[in-house]
């Protein structure tokens, strides 16, 4: 079990044309305001991202800080966020543009008797709490991906904001990624309907 | 990305399923042996084909058969060799079996794979690729196809309810739950075209029956038990292709404990296997029932009733509390209780006794007769809001009796909706439900088992209309 770092990760989406919001890692507060000027008034997200599995539920530990704008509250947050890494040596510090609409998962993974999977739901509770999802067999086909959307009970939630053709093609697109490449296991989760498209926010490959 | 598919192989399954000659090896001199018994099923069912018994230690005939000490001592044509000697002499037998062209050989026998003999079971595998020869087994109970009186069943006849014949079809992975459900077949008033128990799919698996069966002009719909598929692609692909041909109820094993290997992500843990084969039954139109009764219960509407899209039920009731347990079923469900139109409820108001509340569900009183139950039925029937007829006939009650059995055939034979009737009582009741099946009509004991099988009625309805 291997994971992939998330720019690495995220190389791999760009080839099958799954996008994701503009993101870099940060090495210092100063790089921080700076990336965060060059995203033209947005505001942005720090994360700090930690192979440490105590670290994997950010948000319970005070590891991320949402809805920087301000130069100084970019400086306070990340020495907030510095202090609280230390304990998941080696970490680094993500920035992030910061997007807002509805949130869904896309993840796949290797199922012992039909081999890839890809799996879409409605993010949060639709998937934890009402398991609300669909899965798909690699190589999905449109009319595949028609069904299973066709078939979620949340389906009117994601077809009032984006067109149900791009969501067909962004489930194929990651089935593809999903055969072509090493990978056991994938989490797009969530994955963020914004302005007409669909961006990822996290990452999670493994190998 | 392949973009062009591999076109799936399947084994002709026809001249063993149907066969006209039948060996049966291993067919002993001791009644009490499985070889045996089989002969002895043959014989009894008047099977009309050409049977060789096979015994290594051949001394003479057995029940007035000659028996041939080998296969390859035949010298005729075979469709059949039915396999029941112990596991080490099959895969030669096989061999022989391929080299005398057979049409097909069913193994009885079990102690393969199943029990960690896997390198017997490598040279049976070998051995009937080596031939083609398709090869049901091992470790199962084989076949029944009514029409040729085909019967492979080691069991002894006077223990189980024999199917009359009939349009479904029956698979089954497991040989127990296989006799189980034909044993109940014959109560739930259907019959049965062919049943086969494939047991360890060394050679022959799921997909082939299914394919078979799919394209077989005698079953006009597939019952199936699954524990698990031989070939998860080839699988797939034979359900995209036939899932809406024809009805396919499944029942699947095993769905609760899998899924637990370790998941280090979101998905891994929400997409356990029993998830994935849940979504490709549901992807594909397969019908999936949750217990034994339910996959029998389905197969009856299935089997008796059209095809239907529309989820108004139209409830007629001689017992009030019946006709309230139904409307609850329906509605939980997801169908609805129908409306009847104002010249529906018109004509019953003219027609009914003033007892008679004239509502839905509508309840015609514990005192209804036969010209009362004739005229509700034809109006409920009739009524452009109803797609569906439930018709609640409590036989305790003193007007319930043969004459209202006879004006719900002739009502049902009327009417192109689903007819399904609920009766719930003992002896008296299954007397009369049996006259109801004969009929064609869907009977039903609990309104929660008839509102699951419109559910089932209607949903592969909707996705077979969706798929045009």
């Amino acid at each position: 079990m291997v994971l992939v770092d998330y720019d690495d990760g995220k190389k791999i989406l760009d080839k099958y044309r799954i996008q994701s919001v503009p993101s870099k890692y940060v090495q210092s507060a100063d790089e921080a305001v700076a990336f965060s000027s060059s995203l033209k008034g947005k505001e942005m997200a720090m994360k700090v991202i930690s192979k440490n599995p105590d670290a994997l539920h950010k948000a319970k530990k005070g590891l991320v800080a949402l809805n920087l704008k301000e130069k100084e509250d970019i400086v306070k947050a990340w020495k907030d966020l510095e202090s609280k890494a230390k304990q998941f040596m080696p970490y680094k510090i993500q920035a992030q543009e910061m997007v807002r609409g509805i949130e869904i998962i896309i993840g796949g993974k290797i199922d012992p008797q039909f081999g890839k999977i890809v799996i879409i739901g409605l993010g949060g509770i639709y998937v934890e709490v009402l398991k609300d999802f669909q899965i798909g067999i690699c190589p999905v086909e449109a009319k595949n991906a028609d069904i299973m959307i066709g078939m979620l009970k949340s389906k009117q939630i994601l077809l009032n904001s984006i067109k149900k053709e791009t969501l067909v093609r962004l489930i194929m697109d990651v089935s593809r990624m999903m055969l072509e490449n090493d990978i056991s296991e994938l989490d797009l989760n969530p994955m963020i309907i914004h302005d007409g498209k669909i961006d990822a926010v996290d990452i999670r490959i493994i190998k | 990305m392949k973009d062009k598919k591999e076109k799936i192989k399947y084994y002709d399954l026809g001249p063993l399923i149907m066969p006209k000659s039948v060996a049966i090896v291993g067919a002993s001199y001791d009644a009490d042996k499985v070889g045996h018994i089989i002969l002895r099923n043959y014989l009894n069912a008047g099977f009309s084909g050409k049977l060789f018994p096979v015994n290594i230690n051949a001394v003479g005939d057995l029940l007035g058969l000659k028996v041939y000490k080998t296969v390859s001592d035949i010298k005729q044509k075979i469709d059949l060799v039915v396999v029941a000697t112990p596991a080490s002499t099959v895969p030669e037998i096989i061999s022989q079996c391929g080299k005398a062209g057979a049409g097909g050989v069913v193994v009885i026998s079990s102690g393969f794979a199943e029990v960690g003999n896997v390198d017997l079971q490598k040279q049976l595998i070998e051995n009937a690729k080596k031939y083609k020869l398709p090869v049901i087994g091992p470790n199962c109970l084989g076949l029944v196809d009514i029409k040729s009186k085909t019967d492979t069943m080691y069991l002894p006849s006077f223990k189980l309810d024999k199917p009359i014949i009939g349009n479904v079809s029956f698979i089954s992975q497991s040989g127990a739950i296989g006799s189980i459900v034909l044993d109940l077949i014959d109560h739930e008033g259907f019959g049965l075209a062919k049943f086969i128990s494939y047991g360890n799919a060394d050679v022959v698996d799921e997909s082939d029956i299914l394919a078979y069966l799919a394209e077989d002009k005698e079953t006009k719909l597939i019952i199936f038990y699954l524990e698990g598929v031989k070939d998860g692609k080839r699988f797939l692909e034979t359900i995209k292709k036939y899932g809406l041909k024809k009805p396919i109820i499944i029942i699947k094993a095993g769905t609760t404990a899998q899924g637990a290997t370790a998941a280090h992500s979101h998905t891994a843990a929400l997409a356990g296997n029993s998830e994935v084969y849940d979504a490709i039954f549901k992807q594909h139109g397969l019908v999936q029932a949750e217990d034994l009764y339910d996959l029998l219960y389905f197969a009856k509407i299935f089997e008796m009733s059209p095809l239907c899209i529309g989820n108004k039920v139209g409830i007629i009731t001689n017992g009030g509390g019946a006709g309230v347990l139904m409307t609850d079923a329906i509605c939980k469900n997801g169908l609805e209780l129908a409306q009847l139109s104002d010249k529906s409820k018109d004509n019953l108001r003219k027609v009914m006794p003033g007892i008679v509340n004239i509502t839905s569900p509508l309840d015609i009183g514990g005192d209804a007769d036969r010209i009362r139950f004739k005229n509700a039925i034809d109006a409920v029937a009739g009524d452009g809001n109803v797609d569906i007829i439930v018709a609640i006939v409590l036989f305790q009650t003193p007007g319930a009796d043969s004459s209202v059995v006879a004006e719900i055939v002739n009502a049902k034979n009327k009417t192109n909706k689903p007819f399904i009737v609920i009766s719930i009582g003992g002896n008296y009741t299954l007397a009369h439900r049996s006259m109801l099946e004969s009929a064609n009509i869907p009977v039903y004991e609990s309104p929660m088992a008839a509102a699951r099988a419109l559910k089932a009625l209607i949903d592969f309805s909707n996705a077979k209309i969706q798929k045009k």
